[in-house]
């Protein structure tokens, strides 16, 4: 774990993250290179494995991109997602670990700007948080 | 920095397509007049359509619409007019004082129970259409105040051109109180609009207090500019108005900060319309719940709002007051593209299901729990028997005995993973994006 360069592991739903992603590289906009994004193909898949297991090589965040509510191709796909992020937030803040570690981004398609906002905002807080 | 990070995209498998042979037809059902629009629509496209309607005639559809329909002979006039085609439409069979008992199945292989005259009929077909209507009711908080029912108050239920000038005449003051519930439906407002402006024209004041105002209606926008400079007074409140008599007490939103409230009071109102809350029909919420569709206060529309007229359900479509209770022009849409989305499922006959996007279940892992079929969205989840013997339970120890097991139907899959990421026993993978992919993808973050 760098002080400066966290490592951020992105799991990007293939309707709303994975484009969002795509809109930020087309624009330039700057994204740190330890970001590690994975493509799913709803944010309901991103489940409790894969989040602890990000955690457990060594991630120092992960960031669930999603939907919007009431955007989810899958109808509730999102809302499982951010149900999870929150079950395991609490279950980080047992064992004494930062549960801002984990967080749950809605985000647009067209929205690259936010994506790498969010980024940049978390970078920043585990920056603060070293 | 230079955007070189690493990304693990959904892998690209060659597809494995599987045929479906779906036979084109079509079962409509409902009491919503909304059903003369699908039937007519699907029997155009050739497919062959049951109409199931619980009234003796199939006029009756039209005679028992909503009141607020009669705010607009055009509207009226079309559903009569399509009355009288799907009448004159000798494919359609026409199934009269019957309502639908129970459904079942999936795209291409539904049985829905009929209960027609006192006997149970089971049809087989392929796909389903609903429209049911809604009840009205009083917002709860006016029955709280003690005002009990409709007759209290002019309801927009039961208002019709003819009542409301009638209650109105000579020239009165009129307020229309919208969006009490809190749902804001757009049928409301433009119903309130249309009817304040008719009200005007007899010399009326019009007061109309709402929440939200929408007018995303065709030619709305251009009638609200004309009512606001006829002088129609539009008010948005912030706490529900009190009615006190003829009196109405309420916050004014948008004129005043929170810190110094403002009451502005209308004395000496001739009439107060309330919106009624449109609440679901029994025969709707027990529809949605056979075919496991999620719903959000009974109705499909609010969970599903890029589709209209679709369910997450392959082969199913809605309208009416089960998509969503909606001005009638807007409801004659959805009829119709409910229709064509009905027709992509049925109407050609045979279908390629590419069985490689899809999940899958291990039956020697299942636990039959329940939790994938508790969640799947599409509803393409059945505890199945399988032959070989399951870890977690023990069913079924008689001779020649099978096991139970959760089993994925993958010709109404969309392969969106939800059961797999919730499955307790990681029983389910999903084919072309196995879990393994992910975790080697992630190891040495």
């Amino acid at each position: 774990m760098g002080r400066n360069n966290p490592k951020i592991v992105a799991f990007c739903c293939e309707e709303s993250g994975m484009p969002a992603y795509e809109h930020a590289l087309s624009l330039g906009l700057e994204l740190p290179d330890d970001l590690k994004v994975v493509a799913l193909p709803c944010g309901g898949k991103a489940e409790t494995g894969y989040i602890m297991k990000a955690l457990d090589e060594g991630a120092d965040a992960v960031m669930i991109f999603a939907c919007y509510e009431g955007n989810c191709k899958y109808v509730r796909g999102n809302i499982r997602a951010e149900k999870r992020v929150n079950y395991l937030k609490e279950r980080l803040e047992k064992i004494g670990l930062n549960p801002e570690r984990i967080a749950f981004c809605p985000v647009a398609p067209a929205s690259g700007v936010r994506f790498a906002e969010l980024v940049r905002q978390e970078v920043e807080m585990l920056r603060e948080d070293a | 920095m230079s955007n070189q990070q690493a990304v693990l995209r959904i892998p690209e498998v060659a597809p494995e397509l599987k045929e479906v042979e779906v036979v084109p037809e079509a079962v409509v059902a409902g009491d919503h007049p909304t059903v003369l629009a699908m039937a007519d629509s699907l029997s155009t496209m050739g497919i062959s359509v049951t109409l199931i309607h619980p009234y003796k005639e199939i006029e009756e559809i039209v005679a028992h619409m909503r009141g607020l329909m009669e705010a607009d002979e055009e509207v009226s006039k079309k559903y009569a007019f399509l009355c009288e085609k799907v009448a004159a439409n000798k494919s359609i069979k026409v199934m009269s004082e019957a309502t639908v008992d129970d459904v079942s199945g999936w795209w291409g292989n539904f049985s829905v129970g009929i209960l027609q005259k006192g006997t149970s009929v089971t049809l087989k077909t392929s796909g389903i259409a609903v429209a049911y209507k809604g009840n009205p009711v009083l917002p709860e908080a006016f029955s709280a105040e003690g005002i009990k029912s409709f007759s209290d108050f002019l309801a927009q239920f039961d208002m019709r051109k003819g009542a409301l000038k009638e209650a109105t005449n000579p020239a009165k003051r009129v307020a229309f109180v919208l969006d009490v519930d809190g749902r804001d439906e757009k049928w409301a407002s433009v119903t309130a609009l249309r009817f304040g402006a008719y009200l005007k024209g007899f010399g009326s004041q019009v007061y109309i207090l709402c929440r939200d105002f929408k007018v995303s209606v065709d030619d709305m926008e251009r009638e609200y500019r004309l009512a606001r400079e006829a002088g129609i007074l539009i008010f948005k409140y912030r706490d529900y108005p009190r009615i006190e008599g003829k009196r109405i007490i309420f916050q004014d939103a948008s004129a005043v900060s929170e810190k110094a409230p403002l009451d502005v009071v209308l004395d000496d109102v001739d009439a107060i319309v309330i919106q009624e809350k449109v609440v679901p029909s029994k025969g709707q919420e027990e529809f949605l719940g056979w075919l496991k569709i999620p719903q959000e206060g009974g109705f499909v529309g609010p969970n599903n709002p890029q589709f209209i007229g679709r369910t997450p359900k392959k082969g199913v479509v809605v309208a009416g007051d089960t998509w969503y209770p909606e001005y009638p022009t807007d409801g004659y849409v959805t009829a119709l593209s409910a229709a064509a989305e009905l027709y992509k499922w049925i109407g050609r006959g045979t279908y390629q299901v590419d069985i490689q996007r899809v999940a899958e279940v291990d039956p020697s892992k299942c636990a039959t729990c329940l939790t994938c079929y508790r969640i799947c969205p599409h509803d393409s989840i059945r505890i199945e028997r399988y032959g070989e013997r399951n870890v977690y339970i023990t069913k079924g120890e008689k001779e020649g005995a099978t096991w139970e097991a959760a089993r994925v139907k993958v010709e109404t899959c969309n392969g969106c993973g939800l059961c797999a990421s919730e499955c307790p026993a990681k029983a389910i993978q999903l084919v072309y994006y196995p879990d393994l992919e992910v975790l080697e993808f992630l190891e040495k973050t």
